[in-house]
């Protein structure tokens, strides 16, 4: 058939692969606001405020188009949500017609193609589509509000428009894809940086389609060009746009005396002016390209100049207020988050280097220019220099650095089993094993195996056997691989949702499409080469440019879809290569449709494991629990809760700013109050939560200022918090950052009807010099001045889970519940059992049961299942005779620790210490609770095996 | 790989019509006019100004400015030759 024909034929296919994938992701859609950056990222599109940096203010106007479409204010999430799943099913599309233009021009590039290879094409496409529309990583982003589903959708367009433009003949129309790409690239940058990735990928097109002699020499050097290029972009010209901006600035309002912003005013229509300049004297085509592709970039990325407006409008969130230019370039160059050395630098032994000013010894440093900011004096605008970056210099450095951070010395060490270093530093061998075993093998290629091979389960993998490893689903494989016999592991293990087996399926294919696309002559060797080179770009090279520490928050899958997108081409390729296979074997005519037969098993039997663990729906558990963090407070007075990790900040956030919860409270979030735009932000007022008692005036806490305050050890502090007086000790401390001083700045001016709360992990973890002075009323202690022990305040506590919480759709049925919503449901049951072992210890049965059956019906087993803490319910089922109730918790704690010991106890050296100690202590604790009720069956059965397990476990 | 048949003439072919060139004025306008109905007043250390989430800043501004972007795509794509081309 002719060409058009078949392009009519690809492109209805097309539509249906979109369909298919738009119906999957729909149908699993989260229907609020998801865990992490979700909440922050929602509440910046619907309000246009600013999140974190680098900002995404193009995808700030996305998100915001979407959620008009919402009817109420807590549909705007699910209409986020909505925006990452069309946009995912785009990029599905796009891997289709990208995939079937590549056979295509590989195999078939006459324009007579036969109906069977026709349906040869569209196999192809249709499976690795389908493959990677339903594997774990790009499914996981294509359901919740975060940039990534957007930036795969952006590498898959640009993508397939560079393989448009190399097949369209050589024209000025042809150039208009090179610019139409700059523009997309522009607008990337309003998204996420990952898009740049794409750059030496096209640079290779370029060369293969215009270079007249392809040789060795010249590829690599056009690879060279190729990386080269994303480095000026990322380092020369995204900062440089704004670095000149700033130039302009500083020098017409210091030296000159104008008004602030003249200067980018000024800056932006001369940028104006000499792009049209160029573009008028650019006579030769390839030049006003170029001038062209520039311009739009410019464009594209000129979405930053929302951040500056909106930020200048003092928002609520407002993270590193980039209000001005020199704000602006530091909040995209992600300054806060620190470099890391890449080819030369320090290890995480090496010592700072000290030299000798005067009678002291300071540390060496580089000084990294000056930090400017407004003058906040109404009088004269102003920028006033007031502080200066600076780098320290080490004493011993390396090639490669690897192992680099000082912070991270403990976490390096228990990773490489290896002795303390003491202060030598690591050898190039030891350097390189921990970014092969580490940084190569645990944080790209599991992930990569996960999506093509299989998934263990979904909790998160510190590189232990039993917790986010890769299986393939073959009993024997996967003993090997893990060194045990998986079939001995717990049913908790097993029954994981997270737990998918491909059976090595798409990995075996892309291997066959590698093969199949390689051996097609030397245009197959080039296209090889492209994907491959996209394959890395996305892959290994984010992987040597991010030199990840150990002890990550979460996993980092999502950071490799682009990596995952291009292998899925070589899936679908892998079909072409399966028909070869089978050509020998199977009569002509039949022989495409069994293999297309075959070949599409493959991903349906990857849905059939992967649905379970992606399928959002009647999830609220990040909207519920963030406003039970608020709702804990009490409802008069204007409260103040400190909190300091992103799940117990970003949902507060997002009821307050999005769903108007709790307006009259005020969340503060521990880990910027070391900075000065954030204490601004305390300092103002917002919706009906006045400013926090802030006395502080504004050159006391400049970045710069007061950053450390040094202390007399063992001092303490005693201050009038309320109307009473409060005494804070602070041994063990020999300085104060800036962040306690805050804490205690607020303690003292904070009238007395305004109370001050911490959420219940910071209580506990990070603030130890209030921990004497901690009231439990729920998911928050409210800070009080006398020493309150161990305080529980009982009534106010049941009052929070009975009445006021809400447990976030838990009690539905067949709910996916992943690590994280399970982290968070334990500390409701932990809350639970506190309060259920205090009511029984006043003798209040009744009360205490109301809560045991509120837990069954709120949180049941059966999808969060129980643990020690349940215990606490059980003793009161029993108390109040409920004897079936409790004996199905108490039962089921034992066979479960048992299983996990027996477990433990086949792994010999290998086995999980903190494993075995947490159910040792559940075991004991059952066991307990069973004689203390005289369970005698239970005893008998149990009783045994915990002294087998005590005996055994106290030799090795 | 396809040899490159470039004829002298396409060489100082005009990539864009007038045309183009007017549209790309266009988006520009729409984007700075999008910019200009999102300032403000802003909250200051004395009161909360909700001014800050008013319809103009954060409805009309955002639809002038995406209305922008798009058109600099309309921009780039135009082209009134094609359909003579392919009667060809």
């Amino acid at each position: 058939m002719k060409k058009r024909n078949f392009l009519i034929i690809d492109r209805c296919l097309g539509g249906i692969v979109f369909l298919i994938a738009a119906i999957t992701y729909l149908l699993t859609i989260e229907p609020s606001a998801s865990l992490w950056d979700c909440p922050e990222f929602i509440t910046c599109g619907y309000k246009l405020e600013i999140g974190h940096s680098p900002g995404a203010p193009f995808f700030m106007l996305m998100t915001k188009l979407f959620a008009m479409f919402a009817s109420t204010p807590s549909e705007v999430a699910l209409w986020a949500n909505i925006l990452s799943a069309l946009l995912s099913a785009g990029c599905i599309l796009l891997l289709f017609l990208t995939i079937t233009h590549l056979v295509r021009r590989l195999a078939f590039p006459d324009s007579f193609i036969t109906k069977s290879q026709v349906l040869l094409i569209e196999t192809c496409g249709l499976v690795g589509a389908l493959v990677y529309a339903w594997s774990d990583t790009f499914w996981f982003s294509a359901v919740e509000a975060e940039v990534y589903a957007f930036s795969s959708f952006l590498t898959a367009l640009v993508f397939w428009l560079i393989l448009k433009w190399e097949e369209a003949t050589e024209s000025s129309k042809s150039d208009r894809l090179l610019i139409l790409i700059s523009y997309i690239i522009g607008l990337s940058t309003g998204v996420h940086l990952l898009n740049l990735l794409c750059i030496p990928p096209i640079v290779l097109i370029v060369y293969y389609r215009t270079c007249k002699k392809v040789t060795v020499l010249r590829t690599t050097g056009a690879l060279f060009i190729g990386v080269m290029a994303i480095a000026i972009v990322l380092f020369g010209i995204i900062p440089g746009i704004v670095n000149i901006g700033s130039w302009f600035e500083l020098f017409m309002t210091n030296t000159i005396g104008l008004p602030y912003n003249a200067g980018l005013i000024t800056y932006a229509i001369l940028l104006t002016l000499g792009f049209i300049i160029w573009i008028r004297i650019a006579k030769k085509r390839w030049w006003q390209t170029t001038a062209l592709c520039f311009m739009v970039f410019t464009i594209g990325y000129s979405s930053y100049a929302i951040i500056l407006v909106r930020a200048s409008a003092n928002p609520p969130m407002d993270e590193n207020s980039p209000d001005n230019v020199f704000a602006l370039a530091s909040y995209l160059s992600r300054e806060q988050y620190g470099d890391k050395p890449l080819l030369y630098g320090p290890a995480y032994t090496s010592e700072v280097d000290y030299e000798t000013k005067g009678p002291y010894l300071v540390p060496k440093t580089i000084d990294k220019g000056a930090v400017y900011q407004k003058s906040h004096d109404d009088n004269a605008d102003k920028y006033i220099e007031v502080d200066r970056r600076s780098n320290y210099i080490y004493r011993q450095n390396m090639l490669f650095p690897r192992m680099h951070s000082a912070r991270h010395a403990e976490a390096y060490e228990q990773w490489m089993d290896e002795v303390d270093k003491n202060g030598v530093l690591p050898t190039q061998i030891e350097n390189i094993r921990f970014f092969l075993s580490y940084q190569v093998n645990h944080m790209y290629l599991r992930y990569f195996f996960w999506n093509f091979v299989g998934r263990q389960n979904n909790i998160q993998g510190f590189g232990d056997i039993e917790h986010g490893n890769w299986i393939t689903g073959f009993k024997w494989f996967d003993d090997l691989l893990l060194g045990c016999d998986t079939s001995k592991m717990p049913s908790d293990l097993l029954n994981n949702k997270g737990r998918n087996v491909f059976y090595g399926l798409p990995l075996l294919l892309g291997i066959l499409g590698m093969l199949w696309q390689i051996r097609r002559g030397k245009r197959g060797k080039q296209q090889w080469n492209i994907v491959a080179l996209l394959f890395f770009m996305t892959g290994l090279a984010i992987v040597l440019y991010l030199n990840q520490t150990p002890m990550e928050p979460r996993e980092r899958d999502y950071a490799y879809a682009g990596s995952f997108y291009a292998y899925a081409i070589w899936v679908g390729m892998g079909v072409a290569g399966l028909n070869n296979l089978l050509k020998h074997s199977v009569r002509t005519n039949y022989c495409v449709i069994a293999t297309a037969l075959i070949a599409l098993i493959v991903p349906i039997q990857m849905v059939s494991q992967t649905w379970d663990d992606h399928d959002r729906s009647n999830r609220y558990i990040c909207r519920d629990f963030g406003a039970n963090y608020l709702n804990t407070m009490q409802d008069k007075g204007n409260p103040i809760i400190l909190t300091n990790g992103d799940n117990e900040t970003f949902p507060l956030w997002y009821n307050q700013e999005v769903e108007g919860v709790r307006t009259d409270a005020r969340v503060c979030n521990m880990s910027y109050a070391q900075t000065d735009w954030y204490i601004d932000q305390l300092k103002r007022p917002a919706y009906s939560s006045p400013s926090l008692p802030i006395t502080w005036e504004r050159k006391q806490y400049t970045e710069g200022t007061n950053e450390i305050v040094p202390i007399e050890p063992n001092d303490s502090i005693t201050l009038q918090y309320g109307q009473r007086s409060m005494t804070i000790l602070l041994d063990g401390l020999n300085h104060l950052a800036k962040s306690d001083l805050l804490i205690i700045e607020m303690l003292s001016h904070t009238p007395a009807n305004r109370p001050i709360y911490t959420s219940i992990n910071t209580g506990g973890n990070t603030l130890p010099y209030l921990r004497d002075h901690l009231v439990l009323e729920g998911l928050a202690y409210r800070v009080v001045p006398e020493n309150a022990g161990k305080l529980i305040d009982i009534e106010r506590l049941y009052d929070n889970i009975m009445n006021k919480y809400k447990y976030g759709g838990l009690s539905k049925q067949g709910l996916y519940v992943d690590d994280d919503a399970m982290g968070m449901a334990h500390i409701h049951q932990y809350l639970m059992s506190i309060l259920i072992n205090s009511l029984l210890e006043n003798g209040a049965l009744h009360r205490a049961k109301k809560v045991a059956d509120k837990w069954q019906k709120e949180l049941p087993s059966y999808n969060v299942p129980y643990t020690d803490d349940a215990l606490a319910m059980a003793e009161c089922y029993y108390l109040v005779s409920d004897v079936k109730k409790a004996d199905e918790i108490v039962s089921n704690l034992l066979f479960r620790s048992s299983e996990w010991l027996n477990w433990e106890m086949s792994l010999g050296d290998k086995r999980s210490r903190s494993s075995e100690r947490q159910w040792m202590g559940t075991l004991k604790h059952a066991l307990f609770i069973a004689e203390k009720y005289k369970r005698k069956t239970l005893v008998k059965k149990y009783s045994q095996q915990y002294e087998n397990f005590k005996n055994k476990f106290s030799k090795q | 790989m396809k040899t490159s048949k470039t004829n002298s003439a396409s060489n100082n072919e005009q990539l864009f019509s007038p045309v183009n060139y007017v549209l790309f004025t266009f988006s520009l306008i729409l984007i700075v006019i999008g910019l200009v109905l999102m300032t403000g007043s802003a909250s200051t250390f004395a009161k909360f100004e909700p001014n800050i989430f008013s319809t103009r800043r954060i409805i009309v501004a955002p639809i002038v400015c995406l209305a922008g972007y798009f058109l600099v795509f309309i921009a780039i794509l135009w082209h009134k030759n094609d359909l003579a081309d392919e009667q060809k």
